[in-house]
């Protein structure tokens, strides 16, 4: 489960217009959502609040047999109205599951990037601040999201701790998006090391006149250098996204290479309803002959549908017109959208959205031989996720992580 | 040309480097703070801004 500060993070990309899908460290988030999600370890809890539209604060407390805690503040020159209590926000918001990609848009045009006051011209530079510091360790994360143009970023993160080497470390990431492809320059104080990211969507300019048309191939890749170690690091990826020709469910195919050390990786993800997405991945090492095959669903348990008050029924689902007045209203008050569990289609119905109360997810891995179960909901006005990882080591199950982690926000 | 510092004004630069990193370890989360309490419209409440319960 997402954090409510990596919540308000994507409100505030949402409320910016950055689009998080057309960067390459995201090109197999589906799959690792998954298949890689995390297990909670030991017992959490935290509280956050948003003070104003521009700030948040955030207590964390985690008991792992010894108590530690954080702290986190965040400031965002963009008022975020966007944000909801854990009463009321989508549960696809805070929960990592396949993807539904963002439709390609064009960029916005500099001429409305600006803002006139009388005179004065002020350019939307939306600036995000975030501080973290762990108790009683006194380490902190820090970051900061400056957008420079209606196509660029500055993303700056740091980690300082005394226990770490030179006290911690610095990241920048320029990056530049143009919905055709997006580009990304990275530097980083840990053996100076320098990057460079990129991806590429095939066939845009026909995306943006057939909106229907939901298939999309991207292909990109990343080349990094150590300065100080001498050590350089390369991968490539691919993802093609699309309806099923027959039953037109959502699917996303991905392939992720590094040939430095030979690792071939295959993924093949496909949401067989609105509720249910399955996922596989084939991992290969050409110079070892290791492989690996992980297999993982998550099944998401809804309470009604739109329009109908009563249970989940047997009959089929009713159909809404999403020109009419109730549905933009529904629409409206989910602002977070982009995870929406509805299907558009072309002819202007919608498949009703669903109110999801809890997901239970799971997934295996023949080569580690783990199994991994997690439910992730909500009760009453809490969100909590609890799971359970078990390591089958000489056919013997033994309970390696179990936890329960609770989140309340107002 | 290779610049070349004496002994005295690289420990100076080491000991400024360590002095910026803690004042900016420690000031960090007191200038969010100050971010959001100075920036934000309408001003909140300063106990609200610090702490995350609904009661505050």
């Amino acid at each position: 489960m997402r954090t409510y500060m990596d919540y308000v993070l994507r409100c505030f990309y949402e409320s910016t217009g950055w689009n998080e899908d057309n960067i390459y460290p995201n090109i197999t988030l589906t799959s690792q959502s998954l298949l890689d999600f995390k297990v909670p370890n030991g017992f959490g809890l935290n509280l956050s609040s948003q003070s104003s539209p521009n700030s948040a604060s955030t207590y964390n407390l985690t008991n792992l047999g010894f108590v530690s805690g954080s702290v986190a503040y965040l400031y965002s020159s963009k008022p975020l109205c966007n944000i909801q209590s854990t009463k009321s926000m989508d549960l696809k918001d805070v929960v990592t599951g396949y993807k539904l990609l963002t439709p390609l848009r064009e960029t916005e045009s500099r001429l409305y990037w600006n803002q006139w006051h009388g005179a004065a011209r002020n350019q939307k530079r939306d600036t995000l601040y975030y501080g973290r510091m762990y108790l009683p360790g006194r380490g902190l994360e820090a970051m900061l999201v400056r957008r420079l143009s209606p196509t660029t970023q500055l993303l700056i993160t740091c980690v300082s701790d005394s226990h770490l080497k030179n006290g911690g470390t610095l990241t920048m990431h320029y990056q530049r998006d143009v919905g055709q492809w997006c580009n990304e320059l990275i530097y980083s104080t840990n053996e100076a090391l320098l990057g460079v990211r990129g991806m590429f969507n095939f066939g845009y300019h026909r995306k943006l006149r057939e909106y229907y048309n939901a298939s999309r191939l991207s292909i990109g890749g990343e080349l990094y250098y150590g300065v100080l170690n001498k050590s350089p690091g390369l991968s490539i990826a691919a993802r093609y996204v699309a309806n099923s020709a027959y039953t037109g469910t959502p699917l996303t195919l991905t392939l992720t290479c590094n040939p430095l050390v030979g690792h071939l990786s295959t993924a093949y993800s496909l949401m067989a309803s609105n509720s249910t997405q399955l996922s596989s991945r084939f991992d290969f090492n050409v110079y070892s002959y290791m492989s690996d095959l992980s297999i993982g669903c998550e099944i998401w348990k809804n309470k009604y549908t739109v329009g109908s008050q009563s249970g989940p029924s047997d009959t089929a689902p009713e159909i809404v017109d999403i020109k009419s007045p109730e549905f933009a209203v529904k629409r409206e008050s989910r602002l977070s959208s982009r995870q929406s569990s509805s299907f558009t289609m072309s002819n202007g119905t919608c498949v009703p959205e669903e109110e999801f109360t809890n997901v239970l997810k799971a997934s295996t891995s023949f080569g580690s031989r783990n199994v991994k179960l997690l439910w992730e909901g909500r009760y009453k006005e809490l969100l909590l996720s609890s799971g359970v990882m078990v390591n089958l080591v000489d056919g013997t199950p033994v309970i390696s992580t179990i936890g329960v982690e609770v989140q309340y926000s107002c | 040309m290779a610049l070349s510092l004496s002994e005295d004004t690289r420990e100076r630069v080491s000991k400024l480097l360590d002095v910026s990193r803690v004042a900016v370890h420690y000031g960090w989360i007191p200038f969010i703070l100050y971010l959001g309490w100075t920036q934000s419209l309408p001003r909140p409440n300063l106990i609200k801004l610090l702490s995350p319960f609904p009661t505050a």
